[in-house]
């Protein structure tokens, strides 16, 4: 029987198969986070482990080996894009090569979004990164497997947010912080099209 | 975009920037600090929220979205909350949107600004529209910002305060797809976080009804949640199977699936998926007509689905193919696995053609090149193993798996050992065992200490030799000494404690002495050896260069080297070893004085109380405090087993196949059950007899265990020797060695007597047995343990000798039944061959008596008479270790005093009781008695002659200090110490009134 106690979480967590990923890490090559998302409550101190055992476990593999790591309790499933290692923690009994999957639906998404994405796009555009996530992945289970449904609920939510601010509404702060009409236009610069300065360094997929 | 602002680039580039961690954590405190100032409002003017009023909406989304990056860089960002909730409580969707993501993001669900929301968060997920305003928002933007925020703070009063809104709200008719969706995975998560608020009988019709949406988003989602929620309460959603089956059937066998949800061309593979994870939840599913509420359900529907679904588990084992395109093939293959471990599930019950096929998939895999395909390969193939009957199949790919378990890949190299664990048997466990071991030499760190731990665990499961299993374990010592937990080496005292049948205590002590022999060995190594040697020493301690003082040696050179914990193992065998052998004690007394004063509390008190125990206590208590340990009681579990399941979790199939007993598990616990009784009340008895023709050492206070104290309490319906008659079979056992008649037992229900004659190696033994009771005796059996060194014919009363509990036969009162052995001794012993007597009286009560028949190494012996110059010669050429055996024996305090009458019975003994010939001129001083004899066996040489092994004596008295030395010295150890053990007991015997 199940836990029926209502403040039970910890029994509870293990009366229901968890079907999701726990958590996902962006991490280049060097090490550096891009983007870490926690589903699951982990304390600063786990968090902060998992992020040292992603450094150590996974960056070293070579790329002919399997992409699941075992930790015990958990695997970490990942996927190499150029100089980018997508992470996700998965517990046992998860479908690892399904989750493999997911993330490069994750990758195919953020594609179709930045058109061609790299890993500077990452960097400078995280806020989206996370919106794309959170429109995919609900506590860490996929939601959403069509990218055209993916994408179109965050042009419209883009648009909504174009359309919500009334025009002029920032426009002083704006100029406190310098932002020059250009600037402003390459930021706000609509999905599916490339802007030239942006494409830096980043390695391309 | 306006709400990314030059600041946000600007910071980012600063990071980017950063050459170290060090300046960029630098960096990200400076930013901390401004955000911090940014929201203490100048003059101290706080909202009532907490949050600064003076901020403009554009500062505090682009502050807000700072902490977002700093948080996901995964820093600690523990202020600004009251920021974000003016941002979700705002009416702007542009503000609303960072605020619901900075909400998700940078709050846990017990904080308790969550609360101060949670009334907007109600009012957005309630109100579908907020259509009021000009723009044309789509009405369900905000509810879809509510409902992943709620799935990704989890909080308690989060859930208490909106569980029935999200469960409205994912089967309401209004709510859009796009909103049920996200609100079937809400619900789930809600659901792993506090089970109860969904009940399952009254939700499972409206799941049945969002299972029949058309919407693949929508299905996928609620798949989740069926899925979910059905592995919490099974049987509470079984009437959902066949619309499950349905689904499948439509993507797997129809290939009916919108072009968007295609994912490389397969039809949607999350949702197969789903729903053969969900279908494994029921493994009876393909016999078990599914408990179907509203009784709609006919046999033939049934009959239908398990067809329907026989038939897509086929298609999907045929028809996955390797593709070019890794996506696909990963996608195809991880539904394929899905099918194999549902297969899995299914067991016997199952089409036997589904699981060859999956076998045969299954020997594919794990050869291929693609290491996931490989990986996962082993770990289903594990799985598999499980099933009964597929153990044959699966040794066929033995050598494909110890190939893999030198994979590059530490992942692949697990489950390779996973898998070996698993398949292992009684047929292949010492190769398996042989090679992981040899592995375990090449082996990485990272995976050493599980290797370490599975290896004990099959050779103990496996050990049809016991010694095999000691040797492996100190093997692991040697190699990998750092990875042997103290479980592991408390298992192997355990399991030698409890064995204590043949020659494995003896085996075990040596062993561990030539381990713990060089100088450099591992700490582990000494912690087994010390405590081995503490309790078992004795029995090895007339074998060369293993004396007690050599033993001390040994272990001693170690002292310095070694951790407290070992010192403390090592202090209690020094005290066992001093107070079996006079020669330690001096050697033992300046490590108790210096450990008076060590550092360690522990050892300072086990020094201090071993040193002090001889004066403080009589020599019977101290005796019973440093007596061998009794037997372990066999727990259920082993602290490996545990060991494992704590790394591993309770579903790992090692876990599992540990749990499980080997048939060689087994039959030495029926072994341990038959002989536990049996070998316990020898020892007792062997004990009782206080003798020394049993292997133990008569002056041991280890081995002179009182009998009955560690007698198991499980005996009660049986009657065995009671107490208090043991003092005197212990005397008659003794008398019975040395003359040609007596009692070997009696009671008021039973008398047993011997008759025996003996002429060279040949000997006549005839036993009665004698009911004394008023009532005859039913079932009565007489079990002569076979021997080795003895070869027995048996004759006896009809019945006596059935083997059949229910066989036996029936002594009536005041008669006897008869035993009659002819024995023909054929190599050197010191031991007693047993009988057990077993018979019912007519009250149906059950009486079993372990005896020992008194046939002896000196019942075969014939006196030689030798000069006295050849006899020394021969007793000097036999000096040395092995062939020597020497013990000193005290008469008791009541004995008579030791003057020349009482040496003349002694040289009676030596000459009548032992069968030696009296060498009279060896012996200048009435106080010596020497004598020879040749020991006979029907065995043959190579030149067709018996051999036969010569023995001489010498007993040397002390009178002064009212003792005896008895020293043998013959050709064969064996012969040795029995000679010696039989002259000790009967002097002993001789020195009491």
């Amino acid at each position: 029987m199940p836990a029926t106690d209502i403040t039970g979480e910890a029994m509870a967590n293990s009366a229901i198969a968890n079907c999701g990923w726990s958590f996902v890490v962006l991490m280049s090559r060097q090490g550096k986070i891009r983007l870490s998302e926690f589903f699951q409550s982990y304390t600063e101190s786990e968090k902060r482990r998992i992020l040292r055992d992603i450094g150590a476990d996974i960056l070293p593999r070579a790329p002919k080996m399997c992409n699941i790591v075992e930790k015990g309790t958990y695997k970490f499933v990942y996927r190499r894009y150029a100089s980018l290692y997508f992470v996700v923690g998965v517990p046992l009994g998860l479908n690892e090569l399904i989750v493999l999957e997911q993330i490069h639906l994750f990758v195919e998404a953020l594609d179709g979004y930045f058109n061609s994405v790299c890993e500077l796009d990452l960097v400078f555009s995280l806020h989206k990164s996370l919106l794309i996530l959170f429109e995919m992945f609900i506590g860490g289970m996929l939601c959403e497997s069509s990218k055209r449904e993916v994408l179109k609920s965050i042009v419209e939510a883009e648009e909504l947010v174009e359309e919500m601010t009334k025009p002029g509404e920032d426009t002083a702060s704006q100029l406190d912080d310098g932002l020059s009409f250009q600037e402003q236009f390459q930021l706000g610069r609509t999905p599916g099209r490339r802007t030239g300065p942006a494409a830096g360094p980043g390695g391309r997929r | 975009m306006a709400s990314q602002a030059r600041g946000l680039q600007n910071f980012i580039s600063d990071l980017r920037n950063a050459k170290s961690k060090e300046e960029e954590t630098k960096r990200v405190d400076k930013e901390l600090a401004n955000i911090r100032k940014q929201f203490t409002p100048k003059g101290g003017k706080v909202a009532e929220d907490g949050s600064n009023p003076a901020l403009s909406s554009y500062q505090r989304k682009k502050y807000v979205w700072k902490l977002v990056y700093i948080h996901v860089l995964g820093y600690d960002v523990d202020f600004g909350h009251a920021e974000v909730m003016v941002l979700v409580r705002s009416n702007k969707y542009s503000e609303k949107h960072v605020g619901y993501t900075a909400l998700s993001l940078l709050l846990r669900g017990d904080d308790p600004m969550v609360n101060t929301v949670l009334s907007t968060i109600r009012k957005d997920l309630t109100t579908p529209s907020t259509s009021e305003k000009k723009n044309s928002a789509p009405p369900d933007a905000g509810q879809s910002l509510a409902l992943c925020s709620i799935a990704n703070i989890i909080g308690l009063e989060l859930i208490q305060a909106l569980h029935s809104e999200v469960q409205q709200t994912l089967v309401a008719k209004s709510s859009t797809p796009n909103v049920k969706k996200k609100a079937a995975l809400c619900l789930l998560r809600l659901v792993r976080t506090s089970p109860k608020v969904v009940a399952g009988r009254e939700f499972a019709p409206q799941v049945a009804q969002l299972l029949q949406d058309r919407h693949l988003g929508v299905l996928t989602s609620a798949m989740s949640l069926l899925y979910g929620l059905a592995s919490q309460i099974p049987d509470d959603y079984e009437s959902l199977i066949p619309y499950v089956v349905h689904i499948l059937g439509m993507l797997v066998l129809k290939k009916a699936c919108a072009r968007e949800y295609l994912y490389y061309r397969t039809p949607s593979p999350w949702l197969q998926i789903k729903l053969l994870k969900f279908l494994q939840l029921y493994p009876t599913s393909l016999v078990q007509t599914p408990k179907n509420g509203n009784g709609k359900e006919t046999a033939a529907d049934n009959a239908a689905h398990i067809t329907q679904l026989t038939s897509i588990v086929s298609k999907i084992l045929t028809e996955t193919d390797v593709s070019d395109s890794i996506n696909k093939s990963n996608a195809d293959h991880a539904v394929l696995f899905e099918a194999v471990n549902l297969i899995v599930t299914w067991g016997s019950s199952g089409p036997d053609h589904l699981r060859d096929g999956a076998m045969k998939l299954l020997g594919k895999f794990i050869s291929v090149r693609e290491p996931n395909i490989r990986y996962l390969g082993l770990l289903t193939m594990a799985k598999l193993a499980q099933l009964e009957g597929s153990a044959e199949s699966i040794k066929k790919h033995q050598a494909t798996v110890l190939v893999s378990l030198k994979d590059a890949d530490i992942s692949v190299r697990r489950r390779a050992l996973d898998l070996l664990f698993v398949m292992c048997d009684t047929d292949n466990a010492e190769r398996i065992v042989d090679e992981l071991v040899a592995h375990l030499v090449l082996a990485d760190a990272a995976i050493r200490e599980e290797m370490v731990l599975k290896i004990a665990i099959l050779a103990e499961k496996y050990a049809t030799d016991l010694r095999w299993y000691v040797d492996t374990i100190l093997k692991l010592i040697s190699i990998s000494g750092d990875h042997v937990s103290d479980a592991i080496w408390h298992r192997v005292v355990q399991i030698v404690t409890n064995h204590p049948q043949g020659d494995l205590q003896a085996y075990t002590a040596a062993t561990l002495l030539v381990a713990a022999s060089p100088r450099r060995c591992h700490e582990t190594a000494v912690r087994v050896a010390a405590y081995v040697l503490g309790e078992f020493g004795f029995l090895i301690a007339e074998r060369p260069g293993m004396s007690g003082e050599e033993q001390f040696r040994i272990l001693h050179q170690h002292w310095a080297t070694s951790e407290y914990q070992t010192r403390a193992i090592l202090t209690s065998t020094y005290a066992k070893l001093a107070n079996l052998y006079e020669e330690c004690r001096p050697l033992v007394a300046p490590v108790f004085a210096r450990c008076k004063n060590s550092v360690d509390v522990e050892i300072q008190q086990r020094a201090a109380e071993y040193a002090s125990m001889r004066e403080a206590f009589s020599p019977e208590a101290v005796e019973d405090l440093l007596r061998e340990m009794p037997p372990f009681e066999d727990n259920k579990q082993s602290a490996l087993e545990q060991r494992l399941r704590d790394k591993e979790g309770d579903d790992s199939a090692a876990v599992v196949k540990a749990a499980r007993p080997s048939a060689a598990q087994r039959e030495r616990a029926a072994q341990s059950k038959a002989a536990a009784r049996a070998v316990e009340e020898v020892q007792a008895q062997a004990k009782a007899d206080d003798v020394g023709p049993i292997e133990d050492d008569p002056v041991s206070p280890m081995s002179d265990g009182s009998p009955g104290t560690n007698r198991p309490k499980d005996r009660t319906q049986k009657v065995g020797i009671p107490r208090e008659v043991i003092p005197a079979m212990r005397k008659a056992f003794s008398n019975l060695c040395t003359s040609p008649s007596g009692v070997l037992f009696e009671n008021a229900v039973l008398q047993v007597g011997v008759k025996q004659e003996y002429v060279g190696a040949q000997g006549r033994i005839s036993v009665f047995f004698g009911n004394l009771s008023k009532k005859p005796l039913f079932h009565f059996r007489a079990i002569v343990e076979d021997v080795e060194h003895l070869k027995v014919q048996k004759q006896g009363t009809q019945g006596l000798l059935d083997e059949d509990e229910n066989g036996g036969c029936t002594v009536a009162v005041r008669t006897q039944a008869k035993l009659l052995l002819l024995v023909e001794v054929t190599a050197p012993f010191d031991d007693a061959p047993a009988m057990r007597v077993v018979f019912e009286t007519e009250e149906g009560e059950l009486h079993e008596y372990p005896l020992r028949l008194p046939v002896v190494a000196t019942c075969f012996m014939e006196p030689v008479t030798l000069e006295p110059a050849a006899f020394m010669q021969r007793w000097k050429s036999l000096e040395g270790q092995d062939r020597e055996c020497q013990e000193v024996v005290k008469a008791p305090a009541n004995a008579p005093t030791i003057d020349e009458e009482y040496m003349t019975r002694i040289s009676r003994i030596v000459t009548e009781g032992l069968k030696f010939g009296r060498c009279q001129g060896c012996d200048p001083t009435p106080w010596t008695v020497s004598g020879a004899a040749t020991f006979r066996t029907g065995a043959k040489d190579m030149n067709g002659n018996n051999i036969n092994v010569g023995c001489l004596v010498r007993v040397e008295a002390n009178p002064q200090a009212g003792a005896f030395r008895v020293t043998t010295r013959t050709l064969h150890p064996l012969c040795s110490k029995a000679v010696k053990n039989v002259a000790l007991v009967s002097i002993k015997l001789s020195s009491s009134p």
